[in-house]
């Protein structure tokens, strides 16, 4: 028997597998965090649905893993950017927002947060030390930004434990937030301490809290969330993390408990209307359970919703990694409100209309577009504010390759038979709009406008992924991309680190590309690529003599290729003659122009550059290729339809008689 | 002003198969319209196109995005002549005042519709009517002015409660009533456009005078008149969707003349229906004088004049101060400046 007991002893020593630690909101092996934790945030809170306002206690525990003491905590207050004197508001009234332009202020636009108190324990009181600043612009009116200063450093490795009072009125639906109907969502509602970030060109680190913007998102530090929100018994709650609870209150009230894990924001959607369907996906780390709360009026949507979520993630899953968090939960925003399309840690907003087409995918590009940011900011929490284009930028090449392989390459946007569109096709028409005006590396408020911001972080990015497929290959880059994600998830990097990334993977896989160069333009220029076939033509080599009809002789073909813009990328020519054999050749584009000549019994047809359409960088694909005999039939198509429209228009007009 | 029992509907219908040459001369601005609009647009997007291999994108099924690009180059770098579209369009609507006034003309007159005609006679009533548009927009403005800003209101309120299909039922509830009043002012407009040629061919210019009777006229036999109106543009409007939908089909085709004259085809029922409705009103009109002359032939003393030329109804109650138009009035006599109608009015009033 005794021989036994140390294989006894030894079992004993390995906890049963039910008793192991386990997360409560990720499928993380063995409960192991994933993140460095560097907040825990507490909050309880009371929502006025009638009065449209917020009342809450904050306990934030923050812990000092920067190597050096800190004295001052900035704080974001993001609802404060939600008044006419904001910065967000005078940027979004000059040059326009990514919702919306805002001409006019009336009362119930505005929003704020007020912090009634905040102290810190061992530090005091710090109300009187709270201050605003505004670091990006000057405007003292912003209010966006507070910080608050410690009567003595907070050593490393030290935590400090803030409690904070607060109120929010949130404003008629605007930017992502606020309340349309009895619709209210709860985004960037919270004081929220901003990060103190150290990266290679700053590796002594400062804290980054930028203000809030017209088309700036959002950075912070990952950690978790316990959130207890008290509301009508009526409403229905989606929230980020996990629910660990309900109470009914004898005052006509519930209080909903929620916990989040490795997640760097929370967000709430409150509604009465919402229906909630629940499906469960097997990610590689674990079951994941799709919560959509779809409101009444668009029922009808739910399952084309959970589908076009459930094969997302397949791909994302398959392509770049795992999904480790327990639930996704999607909302369906209100009708008419601007808080469609928007992501929150494992929480996104979707959008929809009643009666969408089956073969308009709106609804399934928005869902598929915010889910991605569960990779792309969610997990690889880049700096929103510095570096859009690392979250929507990638996440918009991911969207192109995930609906393209879902819903088909040439119909992924809309996929009628007669009329249809790509997504490749969708993100180059927005960033050729207006592709010279920023670079890709701006940070996010210094762009020219809201459409130059859009076409380029989103647009441009994706576009020069994908042409980057022309030059590695589409295996290397999404082997790339997955090797990116699996390094620096739950980080915070920066595009160096998305670059070299992209590098040493083309490498690794014997690519040989100059994408030092390419990057430099593509990236950090906005060289603009635009090469045409400037002139291509067949003449008997016997030019003067009158050769007449079947000559059967030598032809001088003479093909002259131009570079319009700036940017310089080698080009592949192929020329077709007439008698059935293609040329092709290599320009490596750096001078203006060149010319081809050869001399064959045969006649040049036609010379197309980049021939299987792989530089979707390219401006204009108009020129991008000449064909010797002209056919009429695409102009004569479109001048009919302009005179239909005329005829169409003259005889409506007519009616005033 | 008593109904009569003639069915206006199939009346118009006669009206417009016997005078379908006037559909023709309706239709060639449109056509001369749509084949130099269509011309300008093809110099315009050509020179990007006719030797583009990516312009085949754009010939057959319709690629959105390459659509767009086009548009995005077009708008840039585009070497255009100077648009010809909108001042044809101008033109096309000065031409329909003649034609108006031509068709009714010749609706009443049972005239030929020559195109000199009907153009001849267009030009005589164009202040007429052009007079007479001043008045619809002085009324039918502020009248859907107020409904419009009513709407607004009310969807405003609406959109507090009711989203989604709920909310786009009343919306397109209210824009078809809205849309009805619209038509109702058309109607009243369109029977004062006959009531209008009518005097003219009694010699009388006074375009005012027309809007009482013709709303009389509404008023006592709107549902008859109104569903006869609509009924006819619903049909013109069903018969260019159709056609407009046969069209949407053959844009995947590469068969571009084929399915551009399926759409002229959709444009004629367009027309045809217009035509109609004025054939409808004219009916109604002829009827109705038709009937209270026999009537007033029946009751009254006998009348030492034919009564042909005299319109009864645009006339009914002369306004105080104005010269009394004479009951019957077989010569009228041209005003100053009116050379008067030039052909004898038709003998639909004769005395049975």
């Amino acid at each position: 028997m005794l021989r036994y007991i140390p294989l006894a002893l030894l079992l004993a020593a390995i906890p049963h597998p039910s008793l192991r630690a386990q997360s409560i909101a990720t499928n993380s092996p063995n409960g192991v965090s994933l993140s460095q934790r560097v907040v825990a945030y507490s909050i309880n809170a009371r929502l006025d649905t009638a009065a449209k306002t917020l009342d809450a206690t904050e306990t934030l525990e923050y812990k000092n893993l920067t190597g050096q003491p800190l004295d001052t905590f900035p704080f974001h207050l993001y609802l404060n950017g939600f008044r006419p004197e904001s910065s967000f508001s005078l940027e979004t009234h000059a040059n326009g927002g990514i919702r919306a332009v805002e001409q006019s202020y009336p009362p119930e636009k505005i929003g704020g947060i007020d912090i009634r108190s905040i102290s810190a324990d061992g530090f005091g009181d710090l109300s009187k030390s709270m201050q605003f600043t505004a670091p990006d612009d000057g405007n003292m009116l912003d209010h966006t930004v507070m910080q608050v200063k410690l009567s003595r450093p907070l050593a490393p490795n030290e935590t400090i434990r803030f409690h904070i009072a607060f109120h929010d009125k949130f404003p008629i639906s605007i930017a992502r937030n606020g309340w349309k109907r009895d619709f209210i969502m709860g985004g960037q509602w919270f004081p929220k301490v901003g990060v103190f970030w150290k990266k290679s060109t700053d590796p002594e680190g400062h804290w980054n809290c930028h203000q809030y913007h017209s088309t700036t998102e959002f950075f912070a530090d990952f950690g978790t969330f316990d959130v207890k929100l008290n509301v009508p018994q009526r409403y229905i709650v989606g929230a980020s993390g996990v629910p660990t609870g309900e109470q009914a209150n004898s005052d006509g009230t519930k209080t909903l408990s929620f916990h989040g894990e490795d997640i760097h924001d929370f967000a709430w959607a409150a509604s009465p209307n919402f229906v909630a369907t629940d499906r469960i996906f097997q990610s590689s780390m674990g079951p994941v359970k799709l919560h959509a709360l779809v409101l009444k009026a668009h029922l009808g949507q739910t399952q084309r919703y959970l589908d076009i979520l459930e094969h997302t993630m397949q791909r994302f899953d398959q392509w770049y990694g795992p999904f480790p968090y327990k639930q996704m939960t999607l909302i369906d925003p209100e009708p008419g409100s601007q808080m469609f399309g928007m992501e929150y840690p494992t929480l996104i907003t979707a959008g929809t209309s009643w009666g969408l087409p089956d073969k308009l995918y709106a609804n399934e590009l928005v869902t598929e577009h915010e889910f991605g940011h569960q990779y792309w900011y969610g997990m690889v929490a880049t700096n929103e504010f510095e570096e859009a284009w690392l979250d929507e930028g990638i996440n918009s090449y991911t969207e192109v390759k995930v609906l393209d392989n879902l819903l088909g390459n040439q119909t992924s946007v809309i996929g009628y038979d007669s009329a249809h569109m790509s997504e490749d096709e969708l993100q180059r028409l927005s960033y050729i709009l207006a592709p010279d005006y920023d670079p890709l590396t701006r940070f996010a408020w210094k762009f020219y406008s809201g459409n130059t911001y859009g076409g380029v972080t989103y647009g441009k990015t994706a576009t020069v992924l994908t042409t980057l497929e022309a030059l590695i290959g589409e295996d290397t880059v999404r082997q790339a991309l997955h090797t990116y994600f699996m390094r620096y998830r739950f980080t915070h990097p920066t595009g160096e680190d998305f670059l070299n990334t992209i590098k040493e993977v083309a490498a690794a896989n014997g690519k040989s590309a100059d994408l030092n160069s390419y990057f430099k333009q593509a990236v950090y220029g906005t060289q603009v690529l635009d090469y045409e076939v400037k002139a291509a033509d067949s003449e008997p080599t016997d030019w003067w003599k009158d050769v007449g009809k079947g000559y059967k002789g030598d032809y001088r073909t003479v093909v002259s290729l131009h570079r319009k813009g700036d940017f310089i990328l080698p080009v592949t020519l192929q020329l077709k003659f007439d008698d059935g054999s293609t040329v092709y050749e290599t320009w490596d584009g750096v001078d203006r122009w060149t010319r081809y000549s050869y001399v064959k019994k045969a006649q040049l047809v036609s010379a197309e550059i980049d021939p299987y359409h792989q530089i979707w960088l390219d401006t204009n694909f108009f020129n991008n290729s000449y064909v010797v005999k002209p056919h009429g039939a695409a102009s004569i198509k479109l001048g009919s339809w302009w005179a239909i429209a005329n005829q169409l228009v003259a005889h409506f007009a007519s009616w005033i008689v | 002003m008593a109904a009569t029992s003639q069915n206006i509907f199939l009346g118009g219908l006669r009206l417009l198969f016997a005078n379908k040459r006037i559909l023709l001369w309706s239709y060639l601005p449109l056509l001369l319209i749509g084949l130099a609009g269509g011309a300008a647009s093809r110099g315009r997007v050509g020179p990007f196109l006719d030797h583009s291999l990516a312009a085949q994108k754009l010939a057959g099924d319709i690629d959105i995005a390459y659509y767009a690009e086009l548009f995005v180059h077009a708008n840039q770098d585009a070497q255009s002549p100077s648009p010809i579209e909108a001042p044809l369009v101008l033109l096309s609507v000065l031409f329909s005042f003649f034609l108006a006034a031509g068709t009714l003309y010749v609706f009443l007159s049972a005239e030929k519709p020559r195109l000199a005609t009907v153009v001849g006679t267009g030009i005589q009533y164009f202040w007429r009517f052009f007079r007479l548009t001043l008045f619809l927009a002085i009324i039918a403005g502020p009248i859907l002015g107020l409904l419009g800003w009513l709407r607004t209101i009310y969807l405003n309120h609406a959109d507090e409660k009711f989203v989604e299909a709920a909310y786009d039922l009343r919306a397109v509830l209210t824009l078809i009533i809205l849309l009805l009043v619209a038509v109702t002012l058309r109607l009243w407009f369109d029977l004062a456009e006959v009531y209008v040629v009518q005097l003219g061919i009694a010699g009388d210019r006074r375009v005012r005078r027309s809007l009482g009777p013709s709303m009389r006229l509404l008023r006592r036999q709107f549902i008859r008149v109104f569903l006869c109106y609509c009924a006819a543009g619903a049909i013109g409007v069903l018969g260019f969707l159709f056609f407009l939908w046969i069209w949407t089909i053959g844009q995947t085709s590469h068969l571009i003349l084929p399915v551009f004259l399926i759409s002229q085809i959709g444009l004629l029922c367009l027309l045809a229906s217009r035509i109609w409705q004025r054939g409808i009103l004219a009916t109604l009109v002829l009827a109705t004088e038709a009937t209270h002359t026999v009537i007033l032939v029946q009751s009254g003393p006998p009348d030492p004049y034919p009564l042909t030329p005299t319109p009864y109804e645009p006339n009914p109650d002369p306004e105080p101060g104005s010269e009394p138009s004479p009951q019957p009035n077989p010569e009228p006599r041209p005003e100053p400046g009116d050379e008067g109608p030039l052909l004898p009015a038709p003998p639909l009033t004769e005395p049975a």
